[in-house]
């Protein structure tokens, strides 16, 4: 008997989104090192503030989930700011003296699978106006 | 093509309440100054880029006048550090003051053309504004000199183009 046919939709955003999201995960040298969201945050903004300084440090980056367990997030930056975040990123080498690294596991334009996380963290997601194209989910 | 390093100058003017904060006014420590505050607000990137054909070209502790060399690519670095700066140090004593750009220019040329004309205005609403009488007769004097030196300018110009 074959399989009942299955129906696809491809979304195409034609203007570029004002977000970006990217997943990534600290590693440390040693293990048994935590640290909270709070904490997470100020890193990142550390970071960012020994590469660009104070003006860009004050970029409207947001964090959409964090995991202490496996230290991994997923991080929201307005897309003008993703190079310079990804780069501070990078070169963040230490926190607190002890060696750790940023591994960066996936960044998007897309919001797709990240709307859906917002929403279940409770922001409110930025979907980016198309004219003339329906907004709806993957109908399988 | 022609390749070569193209600078931007950036004319800019310290006002403070303070008269003793013009007279401190010291090249090396300016430029000093101007590093660390674009350091502290671009952070090491900034303070990389920047540096590279960073220099302080004139600098004038009566009128305050400073003019700012740097490479063409980091010049809105250099410019949107400047309103960081908030005071000025010397021998220990801080002089609270702002600098305040009056002309971005490419070649030093442009930039004293700016001046001068800059100079000449200001020497008018000095005049204006003042209400001694000596103060008044100073002043006369100065915008009637500089306005013959304009005009012989002019002269010397046109007979030169007329031979």
């Amino acid at each position: 008997m074959p399989a009942p046919a299955t129906t696809y939709e491809r979304i195409v955003y034609k203007n570029p989104s004002e977000y970006h999201y990217m997943k990534v995960c600290l590693e440390f040298q040693d293990h048994g090192v935590g640290l909270n969201a709070a904490q997470f945050k100020h890193l990142l903004i550390s970071a960012l503030k020994d590469l660009f300084g104070e003006v860009d440090a004050a970029l409207p980056l947001d964090i959409l989930t964090y995991e202490e367990k496996t230290l991994s997030a997923i991080l929201r930056i307005c897309s003008s700011g993703l190079v310079k975040l990804w780069s501070s990123l990078t070169l963040l080498g230490s926190y607190k003296g002890k060696k750790c690294a940023f591994r960066v596991i996936q960044v998007k334009a897309m919001p797709s699978w990240a709307v859906l996380v917002a929403q279940w963290v409770g922001l409110q997601p930025h979907i980016p106006r198309v004219a003339g194209l329906n907004l709806s989910l993957v109908k399988l | 093509a022609m390749v070569r390093f193209k600078h931007r100058y950036l004319l800019c003017e310290l006002v403070s309440d303070d008269p003793r904060c013009r007279l401190s006014l010291d090249d090396r420590v300016l430029g000093g100054l101007v590093r660390d505050t674009i350091a502290r607000v671009h952070g090491t990137f900034g303070a990389a880029a920047s540096s590279i054909g960073f220099a302080v070209r004139y600098l004038n502790a009566y009128t305050g006048i400073v003019l700012l060399r740097c490479r063409k690519e980091f010049y809105q670095l250099v410019w949107s550090a400047l309103p960081f700066i908030t005071y000025l140090e010397n021998k220990g004593y801080r002089y609270s003051c702002f600098f305040n750009t009056l002309h971005v220019g490419g070649t030093i040329r442009t930039c004293q053309k700016f001046l001068i004309q800059y100079n000449r205005r200001q020497l008018l609403i000095l005049l204006q504004n003042c209400t001694d009488k000596a103060e008044r007769e100073a002043i006369h004097k100065s915008v009637t000199r500089s306005s013959l030196l304009e005009e012989s300018a002019y002269c010397l110009a046109e007979s030169t183009l007329n031979k």
